[in-house]
C-alpha cells in the first residue's frame, strides 16, 4: 500500500526525492549476480539470434540452394541412352538452347526454346498488365474503405486459394468451352460458337483469374498504409478527388503495384497449367518446354539448362525492373 | 506427364503433378484397411474410371512399404535369394481407377491364395515412377509397372531384374506376339512382363463424321474438321502415327526414295499440314474425355478405354475404331525392381496374374484386352481386342525412337510454334 | 461582419455528438486559437472549416461567402496538418508547387514563387531536396509555406507543434506567430496547449466536450474564467468548495476543508449558496510566519519542487486537501522541508470563483473579479 502511494507521490513530487531510490536501485542493478544475470541473458539472445538466422539460413541452403546447385551441375552433364545421364562435362546443352537456328545479323530466330521463351515472356505481360487493370480498382477500394465488411470482403479476394489450382483451370473450360456457359448463354440471343477455349485469350483469362489476388492484395496494403492526411491536405490545396488520386494516392500506391506486378509476372511467365489446360495448339509455355524435357524425353541436362537459362532472364528482367522502381522500397515496408 | 501413349484409363493429367496430394501411398500400403475394403474405396476417391479428377491419384508415388512393417519384412529378406515365398511384396503400379481394378481382381486373390500381404504404392507418370525406383534404395519395390517404352528407360537406367522364365509357369500364355518382348535389345533377357494392351485408335463423332469403318488416317487431314480436330500431343506417337498415314514403316520412316531424310521430312510435312486443323493437342485422359463430349472435337485420337467409359455414360455416338493402316500399340507390362528381395514371389505374382480366369476377371474391368490369350465374350467386346493375336499390332522399335526422338520433339514444337 | 463566422454548427457521428452547437468568430488578420482537450471537438471543428468533414447542422462563412457545402478545394484554405502530410514522392519545391500547380499556375512563376515563400520562412536551398531528408522543425516551415504560397483566404493548423521537442516547439511559436504576422493571414489555430495558445493567438476559444466554454482574450480568459471547466483547464490551480456563511455580516466561504475566504466585493453571494474558490498557484503567498494578510491560513509542506524559473510548494490543509503554490524567483527552497509549517493567503481579488455545479444551471460563473 504504502508503496503504491509513493509512487504516485513520485509522479507528482520534486525530483529531489528521487536520488536515493535512485541510488538503491542502481545499487541493486549493479550487484554483481546481477549483473552477471543480464549478461548471461544478453549472451543467450545473441546466441538465439545466431541460431535463428542459422536455422534460416540453413533452410534456405537446404531448399533453395542445394537443388539449384544440383540442376546447375546437371545441365553440364550430356544425356545416354535411356535417359541415363553421362557424366561428362559439355556446354553443347546451352548451344543448343542460345545458339541453335539462332541468326542474329538476320533476324532469324527459329530456336524453339528461345520462341517458346519469348511467348512465355509476352504472357507473363500480358497477364501482369490484365491483372493490374482488374486488381487496382479492388485493392484500391479494400484499402480506403472503412465498411465493417472489409475483412470480409478481404477473405473473398483469398477465397479462391483454397480451391486446387487445376480445378479452378477446369472451372474456366466449363465456362468458355463448348457446350459451356459462355456458349449457351450467347445461343440463347443466337450467337453460335465453338466455344472459346484453346487460345491467347483463354491462357491469360485463366491466368488472370488465378493470379489477381496476387495483384490486388499488395496495391491493397499499401493504399492501405496511406495517411489520410496526404488525400486530405491535395484536397485543402485545391485538388479534386480526380486530381488527388492521380498526383498522390497512385504514386505512393506504386510500390504495392510494382510488388503485386512482380509477383503475377514471375507466377504467369512460370504457369504450366493454364497454357496446358486452357492453350491451343501453339501455347506451349517455358515450363511445359522443361517438363516435357525432363518427363518425355527424358533429357535431364538439356532440361536443366533450359531452367538455368530461365531464372536468368527472369532474373535479368526483375533487376532491369529494379532499375526503374527500387524494389528495395518495394519489400522495405 | 506420360511417358507415351501408354495411359491406362484412370491415370493422369497433364498438372497432377501440381494438384493437391490427396490420398497418399501410406493408407494404401495398410492390408488392414485393403482387407476391410476399405482401401479400394480410398483408390476411388483418388482416382474414378473414366471421369473425374485423375490428377488426384498421383499422391501415391513416393515408396509406401518401408513405415509399420518393415521389420517383417526385414526377416523375410533372410529368403529373398531362394526360391521361397516371402510374407511381403512391394508393388507400385499406376493409380486411380487401374490400381483398383488390380487390387480387387489380382491382388486380393493372390494374398488370399498365397497368404502374401502387397504393399501398394501408386504412382501417375512414368518417369515419375523411374525417378523413384532410381532414387530409393534398392529393395524398396518389388513389381513394378513400366510400360513397354518405359521399360525401355528401366533397361537402360538399369532399374530392372531379368525375368527368370523357369519361374513362371504359365509364361507360356503369353501371346506370340509379346513373347520375349526385349526393350534394351542386350543379351537374351527378358526384362517385362506385358499384362495388357491397347492401341492409340482412331475417334469419331457419328453425328458429324458419316461413313463407316475401316477409316483411313486420311480422314484426320480433311479440312472439313479444321477446328473441331484433337490429336494426342506426344511427338513420337505423332511420328508413328502420321508415318502409318503416309503409308510408310513407322519404325524406318523411310519414304519413296527409301532414305530416313526424305521419310522424316515427309512426315514432318504431313504433320504441318495436319497442324492447322487442330484445335488441341491433348495430353492426358481427362482432356480427351472433355473434348468429345462437349463436341469441341469431333475427330482425332485416343484410347478406347475412355471412350468405353463414355459410351457407358451414354454418349453412343462416340466411337473409336482402328483405321485401315493400324494404330500405336502400347502395353502396360510388370517387371522386378532391381535388387528386390522377394524376387521369387515376384516372379509367382506374374505367374498368377497370367491365369485365364484371373486375367478373365481383370481385363474387361481395366477396360484392355490381355497379353495372354485368356479370352471371353467381354474381352472380345473391348474396342482394342485383336482378333489375330496382336499380331495387328505395331510397337514403336524404342531404339529408333530413342535415336531421333530428339529431333522429333524440335520439329514438333517448332510446327506447333508456326516456325517449321 | 466577421471575416470567418462559425455559426451554430454541430456534428454529430452516428449517436456520437462531436461538436455542439459552437459559434465563434475570427476578424481579417486575427489569430484565433482553438483550445482544449484531446476529444472535445476542436479538430473536427477545424476540419469543418477546410471542408473534410461536412457539419450537421449550421452555417460556416468565409468574408461573406456560405462555404458550408464547398468541398475543400473549391475552399481557399491553407492548412498544416498535425504531421505535415508532406508528400514523400515529390521534392520540397514540388510540395509547395502543388498548390500553384493546381490552380494553373505555369511552371516558371511556380519556381519563383515557392524561392519566394521559402525565403520568407527562412528556409532558403531546400528546393530539390526531399521533404523526408528534412528536420522535424524544416519540415513545420515546408508545410507553413505550401499552405501560404497560394495566399489562402484563412490559414488553418491542426497541433502543428506537437511532434516537436520543447526547445524547438517553443522557437517554433514565435516562428508560427511571426510568419503570421507577416502574411496578415487570418489564422485558425486547434491545440491543447494553453501556453501556445495563449502566446500566439488574439483570441481563444476553449471547447469542453463538443461545447464552446468561453471565448475571448488569453488575459480575460485566464484571469475570469466563466466555467470551472475553464478555471481548471487554464493554468495550475487548487479548488476548495464550500458553502457562503455571513458571521460578521459580511459574506465569507466557509470551505469544506476548513478555510475560511473572504470573497471578493464583486461576487454577489447570499448565505447558503455552494461556490467553490479556484486558488491560482501563482497568486498564492507563502511564509514561514503568519502576516496578518487577508484570507491567510497555516498549511503543512508535504514536498517541494524546484524548477529553477519557479518552485513549486505542495501544502496540504489539516484535512489532507493539497493546494499548490508556485514562487517565481524564490531561492530559499532549501529551507523549507516537508513537515513544515507554513503560512499560506491570497487577497481576496486575486480569488475566482464560481458557482458549484448544479446550484445554477444558467451560468457556471459568480466570480468577476478584478480585471
Amino acid at each position: 500500500m504504502s508503496e503504491r502511494h509513493e509512487t504516485r507521490a513520485e509522479d507528482l513530487r520534486p525530483a529531489s526525492s528521487q536520488p536515493l531510490r535512485f541510488r538503491v536501485w542502481t545499487a541493486v542493478l549493479r550487484a554483481d549476480p546481477v549483473v552477471r544475470g543480464i549478461q548471461v541473458v544478453k549472451r543467450r539472445e545473441r546466441l538465439l539470434t545466431v541460431l535463428q538466422a542459422g536455422l534460416g539460413l540453413a533452410w534456405m541452403a537446404l531448399f533453395l540452394l542445394a537443388p539449384l546447385v544440383y540442376i546447375l551441375s546437371l545441365s553440364f552433364w550430356q544425356r545416354g541412352a535411356g535417359g541415363t545421364i553421362v557424366y561428362e562435362a559439355t556446354v553443347a546443352n546451352y548451344q543448343e538452347i542460345l545458339l541453335q537456328n539462332v541468326d542474329l545479323l538476320g533476324w532469324q530466330i527459329g530456336n524453339t526454346y528461345l520462341l517458346i521463351l519469348w511467348q512465355s515472356l509476352k504472357f507473363g505481360f500480358l497477364t501482369t498488365v490484365a491483372t493490374l487493370a482488374l486488381g487496382y480498382v479492388p485493392g484500391y477500394f479494400l484499402g480506403r474503405t472503412e465498411s465493417r465488411y472489409r475483412s470480409l470482403l478481404l477473405l473473398f479476394v483469398v477465397l479462391p486459394f483454397w480451391v486446387p489450382l487445376i480445378i479452378r483451370y477446369y472451372a474456366w473450360i466449363l465456362v468458355l468451352g463448348n457446350d459451356g456457359l459462355i456458349t449457351t448463354v450467347l445461343g440463347w440471343v443466337g450467337v453460335a460458337s465453338n466455344g472459346y477455349l484453346y487460345n491467347d485469350v483463354a491462357v491469360v483469362t485463366g491466368l488472370v483469374q488465378v493470379l489477381l489476388p496476387f495483384m490486388i492484395l499488395p496495391i491493397y496494403n499499401t493504399v492501405n498504409k496511406i495517411d489520410d492526411e496526404y488525400i486530405e491536405s491535395a484536397k485543402t490545396m485545391g485538388a479534386s478527388p480526380l486530381r488527388a488520386f492521380y498526383e498522390v494516392t497512385l504514386p505512393l500506391s506504386l510500390p504495392g503495384i510494382s510488388a503485386g506486378s512482380i509477383l503475377v509476372f514471375i507466377l504467369a511467365v512460370g504457369s504450366f497449367m493454364a497454357p496446358a489446360l486452357l492453350g491451343g495448339p501453339a501455347n506451349m509455355m517455358v515450363a511445359n518446354l522443361i517438363s516435357q524435357t525432363f518427363g518425355q524425353a527424358f533429357d535431364w541436362p538439356l532440361a536443366s539448362a533450359m531452367a538455368m537459362v530461365y531464372l536468368v532472364v527472369l532474373f535479368a528482367i526483375i533487376t532491369v525492373f529494379n532499375r526503374f522502381v527500387g524494389l528495395e522500397e518495394v519489400f522495405d515496408q | 506427364m506420360k511417358k507415351d501413349g501408354e495411359l491406362s484409363n484412370g491415370s493422369d493429367t497433364a498438372g497432377s503433378s501440381e494438384s493437391t496430394e490427396s490420398s497418399g501411398g501410406a493408407p494404401l500400403s495398410r492390408r488392414r484397411l485393403l482387407k476391410a475394403g476399405a482401401g479400394a474405396t480410398v483408390v476411388g476417391l483418388a482416382g474414378c474410371l473414366g471421369g473425374g479428377s485423375d490428377g488426384g491419384s498421383s499422391g501415391g508415388d513416393g515408396s509406401s512399404g518401408d513405415g509399420g512393417s518393415s521389420g517383417t519384412t526385414g526377416t523375410a529378406t533372410s529368403s529373398s535369394g531362394g526360391d521361397e515365398m516371402a510374407d511381403t511384396l512391394r508393388f507400385y503400379s499406376w493409380g486411380g481407377s487401374t490400381q483398383e481394378a488390380l487390387t480387387k481382381h489380382l491382388i486380393e486373390p493372390f494374398e488370399e491364395e498365397y497368404g502374401v500381404t502387397v504393399e501398394q504404392s501408386s504412382f501417375s507418370s512414368q518417369d515419375k515412377m523411374l525417378a523413384n525406383v532410381r532414387s530409393n534404395p534398392a529393395g524398396s519395390y518389388d513389381v513394378i509397372m513400366p510400360s513397354l517404352s518405359g521399360s525401355y528407360n528401366a533397361v537402360k537406367q538399369d532399374l530392372v531384374e531379368p525375368l527368370r522364365l523357369d519361374n513362371i509357369e504359365t509364361w507360356s500364355n503369353l501371346l506370340p506376339s509379346f513373347r520375349e518382348y526385349n526393350p534394351a535389345g542386350t543379351g537374351d533377357d527378358t526384362f517385362v512382363a506385358p499384362l495388357y494392351y491397347g492401341t492409340v485408335g482412331m475417334v469419331y463423332n457419328t453425328d458429324h463424321v458419316s461413313g463407316s469403318p475401316p477409316f483411313s488416317w486420311e480422314l484426320t487431314w480433311d479440312s472439313e474438321y479444321s477446328g473441331a480436330l484433337t490429336l494426342e500431343g506426344f511427338a513420337f506417337v505423332r511420328m508413328f502415327t502420321t508415318a502409318l498415314a503416309q503409308g510408310m514403316d513407322p519404325n524406318k520412316m523411310e519414304g519413296d526414295a527409301g532414305s530416313y531424310e526424305e521419310g522424316v521430312k515427309q512426315v514432318y510435312d504431313a504433320m504441318a499440314e495436319q497442324h492447322e486443323l487442330v484445335k488441341k493437342y491433348w495430353t492426358s485422359g481427362q482432356e480427351q474425355t472433355t473434348l468429345y463430349s462437349n463436341e469441341t472435337a469431333v475427330l482425332g485420337d485416343g484410347w478406347s478405354g475412355r471412350i468405353l467409359s463414355l459410351q457407358n455414360d451414354g454418349y453412343d455416338n462416340l466411337q473409336y475404331t482402328i483405321p485401315e493402316e493400324g494404330a500405336y500399340g502400347w502395353s502396360d507390362t510388370f517387371a522386378i525392381a532391381k535388387g528386390s528381395e522377394h524376387r521369387y514371389t515376384a516372379e509367382k505374382f506374374i505367374q498368377f496374374a497370367y491365369r485365364p480366369e484371373v486375367m478373365k476377371s481383370l481385363s474387361p474391368v481395366i477396360g484392355y484386352p490381355p497379353a495372354t490369350g485368356a479370352t471371353s465374350s467381354d474381352i472380345e467386346a473391348l474396342p482394342d481386342f485383336d482378333p489375330t493375336g496382336g499380331e495387328r499390332l505395331k510397337f514403336q522399335d524404342q531404339k529408333f525412337k530413342e535415336q531421333h526422338q530428339e529431333d522429333w520433339n524440335q520439329t514438333f514444337e517448332q510446327i506447333k510454334l508456326g516456325q517449321y | 461582419m466577421s471575416y470567418v463566422e462559425v455559426e451554430n454548427i454541430t456534428k454529430r457521428f452516428g449517436d456520437v455528438t462531436a461538436v455542439d452547437d459552437v459559434s465563434f468568430t475570427a476578424e481579417k488578420g486575427e489569430f484565433v486559437s482553438l483550445l482544449g482537450p484531446s476529444g472535445c471537438g476542436k479538430t473536427t471543428t477545424l476540419r469543418m472549416i477546410a471542408g473534410l468533414e461536412m457539419p450537421t447542422e449550421g452555417t460556416i462563412r468565409i468574408d461573406g461567402d456560405d462555404v458550408t457545402d464547398r468541398p475543400p478545394y473549391e475552399r481557399e484554405i491553407g492548412m498544416v496538418f498535425q504531421h505535415y502530410a508532406l508528400f514523400p514522392h515529390k521534392t520540397v519545391g514540388e510540395n509547395i508547387g502543388f498548390p500553384l500547380k493546381m490552380r494553373g499556375v505555369p511552371e516558371a512563376e511556380r519556381r519563383e514563387r515557392v524561392a519566394d515563400v521559402l525565403e520568407r520562412v527562412r528556409l532558403p536551398e531546400v528546393m530539390d531536396r526531399s521533404p523526408e531528408d528534412l528536420s522535424g522543425g524544416q519540415q513545420q516551415r515546408v508545410a507553413l509555406a505550401r499552405a501560404l504560397v497560394f495566399e489562402p483566404d484563412v490559414l488553418l493548423m491542426d497541433e502543428p507543434l506537437s511532434a516537436l521537442d520543447r526547445v524547438l516547439r517553443e522557437q517554433m511559436r514565435v516562428e508560427v506567430e511571426r510568419i503570421q504576422r507577416e502574411f496578415g493571414i487570418t489564422t485558425i489555430y486547434v491545440t491543447h496547449d494553453q501556453a501556445e495558445a495563449f502566446a500566439m493567438s488574439d483570441r481563444v476559444a476553449v471547447l469542453d466536450d463538443g461545447r464552446l466554454s468561453q471565448q475571448g482574450r488569453p488575459l480575460d480568459i485566464y484571469e475570469s474564467p466563466d466555467s470551472e471547466f475553464v478555471a481548471n483547464f487554464i493554468g495550475q490551480s487548487s479548488q476548495l468548495s464550500g458553502a457562503v456563511g455571513t458571521p460578521d455580516g459580511t459574506p465569507v466561504l466557509e470551505t469544506d476543508a476548513g478555510v475560511t475566504f473572504e470573497l471578493p466585493q464583486s461576487v454577489a453571494a447570499t448565505t447558503g449558496d455552494r461556490l467553490s474558490v479556484f486558488l491560482r498557484a501563482e497568486k498564492l503567498d507563502v511564509s514561514r510566519e503568519p502576516t496578518g494578510a487577508a484570507n491567510e491560513f497555516p498549511a503543512e509542506i508535504a514536498t517541494t519542487n524546484y524548477l529553477g524559473e519557479k518552485t513549486q510548494f505542495f501544502c496540504r490543509l489539516e484535512d489532507g486537501t493539497e493546494l499548490i503554490v508556485a514562487k517565481h524567483g524564490f531561492t530559499d527552497v532549501e529551507s523549507f522541508e516537508p513537515g513544515d509549517t507554513v503560512y499560506v493567503s491570497v487577497p481576496p481579488e486575486n480569488l475566482v470563483v464560481a458557482r458549484d455545479p448544479g446550484t445554477d444551471q444558467q451560468s457556471g460563473t459568480a466570480g468577476e473579479s478584478t480585471a
